[in-house]
């Protein structure tokens, strides 16, 4: 029993940087073979070409996951260059609205939940057959440790995290009779363009240092050891639970 | 992440001899771990490190009864002496004690305090001066401390109560409480501790009745296993359809023994086929 992923196929959503392209990696030198999607096909062709370098197989496809047809059209693509789809990474979000919930506007909820939401709907409908057809699957859901507590002025984040979370478990039971396993890994704060906002104040970050038993920010590569749990055959009785990588800070919160 | 994860690293892992235990064990000295494994009954214990050593892994056995006030500082020392320190401990020992409330002595309810909460107390409070003391001097060296791991198996029934199990629920709960609690003590030391809550694994202790597996403790003789209405219900209501393997249980300590959870503490992952 390993992580290994040799021979299996993966896809992800909003791969271009941060942690999606560090699963993405990951699964690389595990030995999966690689879709890597964004809304800026420059930028994920950049992450395809590291994933060719490391002598794994890879695709750069542009796809908004805000559109049925563009998440149809990677699924699509993955399928023809390697006949099937073993693992689908829902990683793609967007934060465009920062302070309290009630001063976000109609467009900035629809965005968020369209974005953020929708878009695992869209790419499970996708695999679904095809995984169905294959007997078994993975959909892991990059969430939050936002969508399970309560924090400060990231309201719409986090209802849309927590959509992710219930999303998870809803799957899980009605796909566990397809041998489909799906998760969601929740992470806490890491180093990435996404949260800039919240590792660059000084005042948030003394907060969290205090509290946090580990290192208070994680790095992508922190949460690559989920993903690739989630991705493999170790999990296979695994399914419905949203895995927490946060150093432990979430354990110390104070309710 | 091809290779083996626990290369080199000593783990303590606590009723061996079969189910959860003994899949584990395997699965560790795969991927390169040395071991100190304990189980209440010899036999089994024998018979595992016969397996690990006919397939060139180490493996100390040390029998006993968790429950045994000796017995975690007799685990703890033979890791130290073999090896030289410990990186890895997995709370597993334990059985099932079933009861209804209103039936249940006090003997029955403390039994499953004792092997399941207090075991695991006193061995984490064994391994502290190899594991914590340790990490200390790491980190006054060299900066910083390597990853070790606390890994205390829970239970569905911990986290969400079971019908005739009030005991067994009470300390796989405590257990939780336990774990959080530590990870807050021992998150300054690089220790990752963390929790596994199966749901229905299928063992001894979830086997249908009518295969008589009983077990005696003191002067008690107490039958494992579940009766067959619950088990057929149990089994229905997973939407895996199934129950899960121990290898489907080990890979979750896989997963909390190697470098991939570093970052991952104070959580309880509850493995349940989806139910």
């Amino acid at each position: 029993m390993d992580f290994d992923l040799k021979g299996k196929v993966a896809i992800l959503t909003g791969a271009s940087k941060g942690i999606g392209r560090a699963i993405a990696l990951a699964y690389a030198k595990a030995g999966a073979h690689v879709a890597v999607s964004s809304r800026k096909m420059e930028v994920v062709a950049t992450v395809a070409e590291e994933i060719q370098e490391l002598g794994a197989d890879s695709l750069a496809v542009q796809a908004h996951v805000g559109y049925q047809d563009q998440v149809d059209n990677l699924v699509n693509q993955a399928l023809a260059k390697w006949g099937r789809v073993d693992i689908a990474v829902n990683n793609a979000a967007t934060s465009i609205h920062f302070g309290p919930l009630l001063t976000a506007d109609e467009g900035q909820l629809d965005k968020m939940f369209d974005t953020n939401l929708k878009s695992c709907i869209r790419v499970c409908k996708s695999v679904l057959p095809h995984m169905q057809e294959q007997g078994g699957g993975k959909i892991i859901n990059i969430s939050s440790v936002a969508g399970l507590r309560p924090g400060f002025n990231l309201g719409v984040y986090s209802i849309t995290k927590a959509g992710i979370n219930m999303l998870t478990q809803i799957l899980a039971k009605e796909l566990g009779q397809h041998n489909i396993q799906v998760n969601a890994i929740a992470p806490g704060i890491i180093k990435t363009q996404f949260s800039r906002m919240l590792w660059e104040s000084e005042i948030l970050m003394k907060e969290v240092e205090e509290r946090t038993p580990l290192k208070p920010i994680g790095s992508p590569e922190d949460v690559v050891g989920a993903a690739l749990y989630l991705a493999s055959p170790a999990s296979d009785w695994v399914t419905g639970t949203i895995l927490v990588v946060d150093g432990g800070a979430s354990v110390a919160s104070n309710f | 992440m091809p290779g083996k994860l626990l290369e080199d690293k000593v783990a303590i892992i606590t009723g061996a001899g079969r189910g959860i235990g003994a899949a584990t064990a395997h699965i560790f000295v795969e991927h390169g771990a040395r071991l100190v494994i304990n189980d209440m009954d010899d036999q089994p214990l024998k018979r595992l490190i016969n397996e690990i050593e006919a397939n060139g892994g180490e493996a100390q056995g040390v029998a006993g009864d968790v429950t045994n006030p000796d017995l975690p500082e007799r685990l703890v020392n033979k890791a130290r002496e073999t090896w030289g320190g410990l990186d890895i401990i997995v709370n597993n020992a334990g059985y099932t004690w079933d009861g209804t409330i209103h039936k249940m002595g006090d003997k029955q309810w403390q039994a499953m305090l004792d092997v399941h909460l207090t075991a695991a107390f006193r061995l984490i409070r064994a391994a502290a001066p190899v594991m914590r003391a340790r990490a200390k001097e790491e980190i006054s060296e060299t900066g910083q401390a390597q990853a070790r791991k606390i890994i205390n198996i829970s239970s569905t029934t911990g986290t969400r109560g079971n019908f005739g199990q009030v005991n067994y629920a009470a300390a796989k709960a405590g257990l939780i409480g336990l774990t959080k609690t530590l990870a807050k003590e021992w998150g300054r030391y690089n220790i990752q501790v963390n929790s596994a809550a199966f749901g229905f694994i299928d063992t001894r202790l979830t086997r249908s009745k009518d295969e008589s597996e009983t077990i005696s403790r003191g002067d008690s003789t107490i039958q494992l296993g579940i009766p067959d209405e619950i088990r057929n219900v149990g089994t229905a209501l997973i939407p895996m359809g199934r129950p899960g393997t121990v290898e489907e249980a080990a890979g979750v300590l896989l997963f909390f023994a190697s470098p991939l959870s570093n970052y991952v503490s104070g959580q309880v992952v509850e493995a349940t086929g989806g139910a």
